[in-house]
């Protein structure tokens, strides 16, 4: 993470882990009395959206760290549930929805870490199987180096034989957590996608090797691991790519370490078209085939979403027939053309994720 | 500059027209017809003589140069004239060359433009002083001023089209970040089309995306066939001439949702045709339901629609309305719109 300016709360300022972490990065540090202030500075830039990525607010959340993945009633939601450890990203992808996401965007970093611990635990000891992550608002693993929450989590969670953890990531940061003893109740994740899209539209993620390959030894440090393929770009020739990408997971991992699979073609709120637009000039990642969701977000017309989803999966599926790979926000039609078969035919999605985790994570119903 | 001591305060004078020599920096007006001009000042006399600052060892026109053209071409040998009292600075000249014009009559777009542009030019960081633009009459924002003020950069052909209003202001913001060939092109796209803000809008949206889709550019695209045979066709009627590009724009910017539309039209044709019942498909073929609507003015004429739903309903084309290969969803229908 490349920062030049921390802000600390003042009323958290004399917390050990605000001072560890200034002292980590030892740049500019400034105590504000409001996020106000934060956003002030954030705004003043030339480019906001950029400028939040080069400044860390260390806050506490005052609300809820456990949230219910925003997922709407046209289209079939993983019911993963959020824990809101933090927000934006140090990374700069073109589609990135965080972008548009946060007014203004600005990496932020709760430290209030025993309230979080308190919140977690009431979710233990619910009599249910849970799935939760914490790459929904961030990459989960950016914070490595500089926080010790993942290590915490992973310790968390495997203390209980009812939830799983998914951390997502674009990065290779899993030195520190491939020693910990996860009890298979951590899931690591990376985001993938083809090499071409990395290059053209991701800034400082990982390469997909090294994606792989740090996913390969995780898994051989008996953690479960998951692909994401989302968002998958649909352009002229894009697909050979994406199809590069999956026999490389499979040159890279066991299937039997694979939990999920998940595809999910690009789709944002129209407020990011103008954000991809003025940030990344020349990219022709908004002029694809798109047309307006009944969720509102644009989408790709959905016989192309179909049809890229029809190839990955079968490529998919020739690999790792066993592996669970779902669609990510897609309706009934989707699933039966693209996969040919409707959630509800399996319990739904939800029950599929669990039943998979409980397979591959070794969790208990 | 304070409000102490006004920089206008000018005197009158009869001067020989050759000791006049025009500044074209601080030209604003953009009409250069006199003809009009001139027969008004032949029959009436001119009632507002030009403004002039002593220069060097000429006299420079300042404001009224269209007036000094009239006068000209009339062949009048003296002039009269307004000469500020106190020299006046460049600056003090720009301020009063925009105040002339901008206090006599609405400015229009390249006129506004001329102006900001004279103002920014004069000033001593390149910034337009709000207060002093106020005052000469120019009003807008310094971010709207700034716009402005870029479309002095534009090619004539643009700045034309933007004086007859073929090109709206947002669109001709637009032609001023661009090369100046496209903007040229488009400037006499619109000059043909003489269409409105949204229409200008989608067209150079809808342009802007394909270029940088297909990896070309606005004028490549422009030059397609299909495309340029539209908008070249000088004798079509401009709403039919808008009607079909818009309709070929979005046929390449979108063509797998406009195939389907097609292919939709296609089925219904196929269908039994029933004057009062209109079958609609999901918007954008993005959702499952489908909506029919029934218009009648009488209980008979309802009833008779029933058997017209019945006959559509039984139709054995009806289902493929729900299938995947009429929704696009066909291999062979994906691999070319
Ligand atoms: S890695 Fe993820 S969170 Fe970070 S910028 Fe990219 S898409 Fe956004």
């Amino acid at each position: 993470m490349k920062l030049n300016r921390l802000f600390i709360d003042r009323e958290l300022v004399a917390r050990a882990e605000a001072n560890r972490i200034a002292q980590r990065l030892g740049i500019p540090t400034q105590e504000v009395n409001s996020a106000g202030e934060v956003f002030e500075t954030v705004m003043a830039a030339s480019d906001p959206v950029a400028a939040g990525k080069r400044m860390l607010y260390l806050t506490a959340n005052r609300g809820a760290f456990v949230r219910d993945c925003p997922g709407t009633s046209h289209y079939t939601c993983c019911g993963y549930r959020i824990l809101h450890v933090g927000a934006y990203c140090s990374m700069d992808c073109a589609y990135c929805i965080l972008q548009a996401y946060f007014h203004p965007p600005v990496l932020t970093f709760f430290i209030n870490t025993e309230d979080f611990v308190a919140q977690i635990e009431k979710e233990f000891n619910k009599d249910k199987i849970q799935r939760f992550g914490t790459g929904e608002f961030t990459d989960s693993l950016i914070w490595e180096g500089l926080s010790s929450v993942n290590e915490e989590l992973v310790r968390l969670f495997s203390g209980q034989d009812r939830c799983v953890l998914e951390l997502k990531t674009k990065t290779t940061a899993v030195e520190r957590l491939l020693s910990l003893p996860h009890r298979r109740r951590t899931i690591l994740a990376w985001s993938l996608s083809s090499r071409e899209m990395v290059s053209r539209c991701e800034r400082g993620t990982a390469a997909i090797e090294a994606r792989l390959a740090a996913a390969a030894r995780a898994a051989a440090q008996g953690y479960p691991v998951a692909f994401h393929f989302d968002p998958i770009v649909i352009e002229d020739r894009s697909l050979p790519g994406y199809l590069e990408t999956i026999e490389r997971i499979f040159a890279a991992v066991e299937p039997a370490n694979i939990v999920w699979i998940s595809l999910g073609a690009l789709r944002f709120m129209p407020a990011l078209k103008a954000v991809i637009e003025n940030r990344f000039p020349g990219l022709p990642l908004a002029c694809g085939e798109f047309i307006t969701g009944l969720d509102g977000k644009l989408r790709y017309f959905k016989p192309l979403r179909i049809r890229a989803y029809r190839r990955m999966a079968q490529a998919i599926r020739r690999r790792a027939p066993e592996v669970c790979l779902y669609l990510c926000m897609e309706d009934d039609e989707v699933w039966r053309e693209a996969l040919g078969f409707v959630p509800a035919e399996r319990g739904g999605l939800v029950a599929m994720l669990d039943e998979a985790a409980v397979r591959v994570c070794g969790l208990k119903r | 500059m304070g409000s102490e001591t006004p920089i206008a305060a000018v005197a009158s004078a009869r001067v020989p027209i050759e000791a006049i020599e025009e500044d074209g920096r601080f030209r604003i007006s953009t009409g250069n017809d006199v003809a009009d001009l001139a027969a008004s000042i032949d029959r009436i006399g001119l009632l507002h003589p030009p403004l002039v600052v002593r220069g060097k060892d000429r006299l420079r026109l300042i404001s009224g140069f269209r007036r000094f053209a009239a006068c000209r071409a009339l062949n009048w040998r003296e002039l009269p004239v307004r000469v500020p009292e106190k020299e006046p600075s460049l600056r003090e000249c720009a301020l009063l060359a925009v105040a002339e014009n901008a206090w006599s009559r609405p400015l229009n777009l390249i006129e506004q433009a001329r102006a900001a542009s004279l103002l920014a030019s004069f000033s001593p960081d390149g910034r337009i002083d709000l207060e002093e633009a106020r005052a000469a009459g120019l009003r807008g924002s310094g971010e709207f001023l700034k716009r402005i003020a870029a479309l002095c950069g534009t090619p004539q052909a643009v700045q034309e089209a933007i004086v007859d209003e073929s090109v709206c202001f947002w669109t001709a913001c637009e032609l001023a970040d661009m090369p100046a060939p496209e903007a040229e092109m488009l400037a006499e796209v619109f000059r043909r089309l003489k269409t409105g803000l949204n229409v200008q809008r989608e067209i150079l949206t809808r342009l802007r995306e394909i270029a940088l889709r297909e990896g070309s550019s606005i004028a490549q695209v422009l030059e397609s066939p299909a495309i340029r045979k539209i908008w070249d066709d000088r004798d079509g009627d401009p709403n039919q001439k808008t009607r079909a590009l818009r309709s070929l724009l979005r046929q390449r910017r979108y063509p797998f949702l406009s195939a389907a539309e097609d292919r939709f039209r296609a089925l219904l044709r196929e269908l039994p045709a029933a004057a009062g019942l209109r079958l609609q498909p999901p918007r954008d073929f993005e959702g499952t339901r489908f909506s029919l609507q029934l218009e009648f003015e009488s209980p008979q004429e309802a009833l008779s629609l029933r058997e017209k739903l019945d006959c559509l309903l039984g139709h054995p084309r009806f289902r493929d309305l729900f299938e995947g290969k009429s929704r696009g969803y066909e291999e062979d229908a994906l691999s070319r719109p």
